[in-house]
């Protein structure tokens, strides 16, 4: 299992890394974590963009579903049982599954443990033959973020980034008419509004300012989905 | 040891669990199938056991995909 984590998932994330460390003009490891963030983020944007605009199929239906929640308050089987024929009459399903939501998972944490090896001389090793390797990796980003420190103003920016995330992303899920009440769902999102970004300033806080720079550049790119797939699917 | 597995899916459930728990609840991630992936594990490590009832669980994540059409699928 460690094997495969090590050669499939924590290699190549690492050797891309470092890849892309030796082709960056002027060899800024900060804006290599930017671009290799950015590189994986477009490989899944195929699949984020499907899965926004089938959350939004399945916000439509909302209403219909709080209207199941309430008559099967005390029936979470049959609760269970008419949501999945609700949602094969109107053709629409979760996207994903529990498969690709547990999937992220591992990578998340083989491209945290790249972006922190990186740093480090020894790890090194782990790089291909054909990965030229660098004598020695800046900790230096931009010419004053060190990379191995915690930074403060990273983690907020970090938490304001997903906060206005989540904006764009509510009210891209908002009811379609102004007079109909909000449903539980979007009640719900209100409160995630907050309650996120104040959990990954916390969890930023005391991360390499490497791994939250990471953070913040996959916000970003989020961010600009969003934007796109808010006027394009209006 | 089973009761520990047991419990530590019913913990599961309650707090980080986009179908069951109440911290992500307003997320449209979800599970496709009915009972979830959770629920469906649960039920087949009751019924058969740690070994065979994670298995069983596991393979009804890889299930899971965006390919599948999910739907009723009960423990069997």
């Amino acid at each position: 299992m460690s094997f495969l984590y090590h050669e499939f998932l924590f290699r190549p994330l690492f050797n891309l890394l470092v890849f892309i460390y030796n082709i960056v003009p002027g060899g800024d490891f900060g804006a290599a974590i930017i671009l290799l963030t950015i590189v994986i983020r477009i490989i899944f944007t195929p699949l984020s963009i499907k899965a926004l605009v089938s959350q939004k199929e399945l916000s439509r239906l909302q209403p219909k579903i709080k209207e199941l929640q309430d008559k099967h308050k005390n029936d979470k089987q049959a609760l269970g049982q008419a949501t999945m024929a609700l949602y094969k009459e109107h053709n629409v399903n979760p996207f994903g599954g529990c498969l690709p939501l547990l999937i992220q998972l591992p990578v998340l944490i083989a491209l945290y443990s790249a972006l922190n090896s990186g740093l480090k001389p020894e790890s090194l090793t782990a790089l291909y033959s054909f990965i030229s390797h660098p004598l020695a990796i800046k900790e230096i980003a931009f010419g004053f973020v060190d990379l191995t420190q915690k930074n403060a103003i990273l983690a907020v920016s970090a938490g304001v980034l997903q906060w206005f995330q989540s904006k764009k992303a509510a009210s891209f899920q908002a009811p379609v008419s102004k007079n109909e009440a909000p449903s539980a769902a979007f009640q719900m999102n209100k409160q995630m509004l907050y309650f996120f970004p104040i959990m990954v300033i916390i969890i930023a806080w005391n991360l390499p300012a490497g791994l939250t720079l990471y953070w913040v550049a996959a916000t970003a790119f989020s961010i600009v989905e969003q934007i796109y797939i808010n006027r394009k699917y209006r | 040891m089973k009761q520990v597995f047991l419990k530590f899916i019913k913990i599961y459930q309650e707090t980080i669990s986009p179908d069951h728990g109440t911290i992500f609840a307003g997320s449209m991630l979800r599970c496709r199938f009915y009972p979830s992936c959770s629920q469906y594990t649960y039920e087949a490590i009751e019924r058969y056991g740690i070994a065979k009832g994670v298995l069983k669980g596991l393979a009804r994540i890889l299930r899971c995909n965006p390919l599948s059409k999910g739907g009723i699928n009960e423990v069997r």
